[in-house]
């Protein structure tokens, strides 16, 4: 397979109208047609046909579930599915997740936010030792570049070496790039506790980190400071 | 314990009042009685049997004896007769000496007669000179008894007398002990059934006892009590259920008016003004959605049928997270928002649904941001109070009017106020910050300036705090 939109898709519903609806925008997005069915009976019919490479499944059918239906399924198959359900109780998602779904969305929804979750699960699923992103990359702020897997960061200078904290820190932050990450999450992220234990470390930390990837630490450009709450790396 | 105690204490008390009470009522009554039986002894002239002063009376005069006038008058009223025995034996001088009388005694006579009686009359007597000077009163006017008891006996009263009083004062202190440990055993069933008294179950309490009647009676109401929570949890219930139902079955059309709205939306056959139509039935799609999910929440809240998922979490640690989503999600620079939290409240640590209160932090900031369509600055502070983590979320736009927060804690049943016109879905964000909030034993206040309020203020109790 050599991209997503190649892939099979049988819909699981006991709305005609939904189907149709779900059908077309899966279409218009470049999708193959998906074949439907509007019971359990009808999908069990369908999968003895052909096994799709991906499912969208209802919870409520009228001649079953679907969370039976799922288990039926997956005895034969590990075919990606993603629940798409009215039932909205946190404990019909923990229940659908629980059994090993990959994704639970609830009615109603945004088409492209269906067409997102769709997309990131087949590409995980069926393009992921082709399409994956470099595990270990480099990080290039201005004069200077971080290589993640040595832990270097390279200037004009000369080479700086990142202590291992250091490096965890801008991983935390660089996986959340452009986004603010609270002290909490990067004290977890380290250390596995809370701030209030790592707070002035944290800091000491930062100021060091600053001072090997900032040209000018004491205005710093890419490391942030929102006050009171976390860091940002731009 | 304490009530033990208390009852114990109680009992004693009560005891010991009583003990007094019978002793001072009875001394009262054994003066009173001495009083009635020996009060004729207080008329002045009056010398009852004084032997000595009757003897004294009788004198010899001549070789003859006599009684004074007034020793006849008292032997007449006062005695039977009167006479003295001279030493060998004889009678020599009597007044109104019956007949059956012996007329002389040998020792052994005088002997038994000075302990008990002359032929049945209990006679006293005197010792004179010239003999003995007997004067008997009349038959079955006196009761003698012989007193008589070991030196031991006496010498060792004090010491049983002090056993009597110690042995006495512990008995009463054992029944009140005992009495009053059978009241507390017996009241402590229905103490515990009135705790139970919220009609989760029905109560069997033991109807025996002192406090049967009463534990009967406590057993009805709960069974009442039980039936009406019943019936009360069924509506409720049923409540919860429909909107449940009804937020359900909204669900799929909603999605397909969503999904059309979509498609029109990037439809080449409309016009531009026609894809924007399209678009806006996409927007309000998204609206309806959001109310019908604070809809069936505010319900679940309301009805308790959302249980909290309560885990440890620190305060300081949600609202930081609340701010970086915040910030990372209304990028509008319109709306700043600053956090302040006090270095107290680091190491806090509560239980509570950290989702469940992020809803309600959310609702907040975002009321601030829908109401105030020109910006606004946003604050939150945190910090910790008398043994309470306040926050409070603060905006300098327009305010919530005083209506909204008056009907927000006018209670269902109560009538409106004139500025109250305020549709309850227009309030449910607020509505469900308060219930959030209430179901995690906290407090939401608003604090009003000239009728406008732009500070809300939530109060957690840090009742189980860790220490540090």
């Amino acid at each position: 397979m050599n991209h997503i939109y190649e892939c099979g898709i049988l819909i699981v519903d006991d709305n005609r109208e939904l189907l149709s609806m779900l059908s077309r925008i899966l279409e218009r997005e470049g999708f193959r047609p998906p074949r439907t069915a509007g019971s359990c009976r009808e999908a069990r019919l369908s999968l003895k046909e052909a096994l799709p490479d991906f499912i969208i499944l209802d919870v409520m059918l009228p001649d079953g579930d679907g969370f039976s239906l799922f288990q039926e399924i997956r005895q034969t198959t590990d075919v990606p599915i993603l629940f798409l359900s009215a039932r909205d109780e946190d404990n019909d998602r923990l229940l659908g997740l629980g059994l090993g779904a990959d994704d639970y969305l609830t009615k109603p929804f945004l088409p492209k936010e269906l067409l997102l979750r769709i997309s990131a699960i087949l590409r995980r699923t069926y393009l992921s030792g082709r399409n994956r992103p470099d595990p270990d990359p480099v990080l290039v702020l201005d004069s200077r570049t971080v290589r993640f897997d040595s832990g270097v960061v390279s200037s004009p200078e000369g080479e700086t070496a990142l202590t291992a904290k250091e490096l965890l820190i801008l991983k935390k932050l660089y996986e959340n790039r452009g986004k603010l990450v609270t002290f909490d999450a990067l004290c977890d992220a380290v250390w596995g506790d809370g701030y209030y234990t790592y707070e002035n470390t944290l800091m000491v930390h930062i100021r060091r980190l600053r001072e090997k990837i900032e040209e000018e630490p004491s205005r710093p450009r890419h490391l942030l400071t929102a006050r009171g709450i976390g860091y940002r790396l731009l | 314990m304490k009530d033990l105690l208390k009852i114990y204490r109680r009992y004693i008390l009560t005891a010991a009042a009583t003990g007094l009470l019978i002793l001072f009522f009875n001394l009262a009554l054994f003066v009173v009685f001495q009083a009635v039986q020996f009060g004729y002894k207080m008329v002045p002239g009056y010398e009852g049997w004084n032997m000595e002063g009757l003897s004294a009376m009788l004198t010899l005069e001549d070789g003859s004896y006599s009684l004074s006038e007034d020793g006849c008058r008292r032997v007449d009223t006062e005695f039977a007769f009167a006479m003295l025995i001279g030493r060998e034996g004889q009678i020599l001088w009597s007044r109104n000496l019956p007949e059956d009388i012996p007329r002389s005694y040998s020792l052994t006579d005088i002997a038994s007669m000075s302990r008990w009686y002359l032929m049945d009359y209990p006679v006293k007597i005197w010792t004179r000179p010239d003999g003995l000077f007997v004067a008997a009163p009349p038959k079955g006017s006196l009761w003698k008894h012989r007193l008589e008891f070991p030196a031991s006996y006496i010498k060792a009263f004090p010491v049983f007398l002090l056993v009597f009083f110690l042995g006495n004062l512990l008995l009463a202190f054992a029944l009140a002990f005992l009495f009053g440990h059978r009241f507390y055993t017996s009241l402590k069933p229905l103490a515990k059934g009135i705790e139970s008294l919220e009609g989760k179950e029905v109560l069997h309490l033991p109807e025996r006892g002192i406090a049967g009647s009463l534990a009967g009676k406590l057993n009805q109401v709960s069974e009442v009590l039980f039936r009406q929570n019943q019936l009360l949890k069924k509506r409720d219930d049923a409540r919860t259920s429909w909107i449940a139902g009804v937020s359900h079955d909204i669900r799929t059309p909603l999605s397909l008016i969503m999904g059309h709205g979509d498609s029109l939306s990037k439809s080449s056959h409309l016009s531009p003004e026609e894809q924007k139509e399209a678009l806006s039935i996409q927007e309000n799609s998204l609206q309806i959605k959001k109310l019908i999910a604070d809809l069936n929440l505010a319900s679940k809240l309301e009805y308790n049928s959302c249980p909290l998922r309560l885990k440890p979490y620190a305060p300081a640690a949600l609202l930081r997270s609340l701010a970086a989503w915040y910030m990372n999600n209304v990028p509008d620079s319109r709306y700043p928002l600053t956090l302040d939290i006090e270095p107290a409240l680091e190491s806090i640590a509560l239980t509570g649904d950290p989702d469940l209160l992020s809803r309600a932090f959310r609702n907040l900031t975002d009321n601030s941001i829908r109401h105030n369509p020109t910006g606004c600055i946003l604050h939150i502070d945190a910090r910790l109070l008398s043994g309470q983590v306040q926050i409070s979320f603060s905006d300098t736009g327009k305010g919530i009017p005083v209506g909204i927060v008056k009907t927000l804690y006018r209670p269902a049943a109560a009538p409106k106020g004139e500025e109250e016109n305020i549709s309850p879905p227009h309030i449910m964000g607020l509505r469900i910050v308060k219930q959030i909030v209430e179901a995690h034993g906290g407090t939401l206040k608003f604090e009003l300036q000239k009728d406008i309020c732009r500070t809300a203020v939530i109060l957690l109790p840090a009742g189980d705090i860790p220490p540090e």
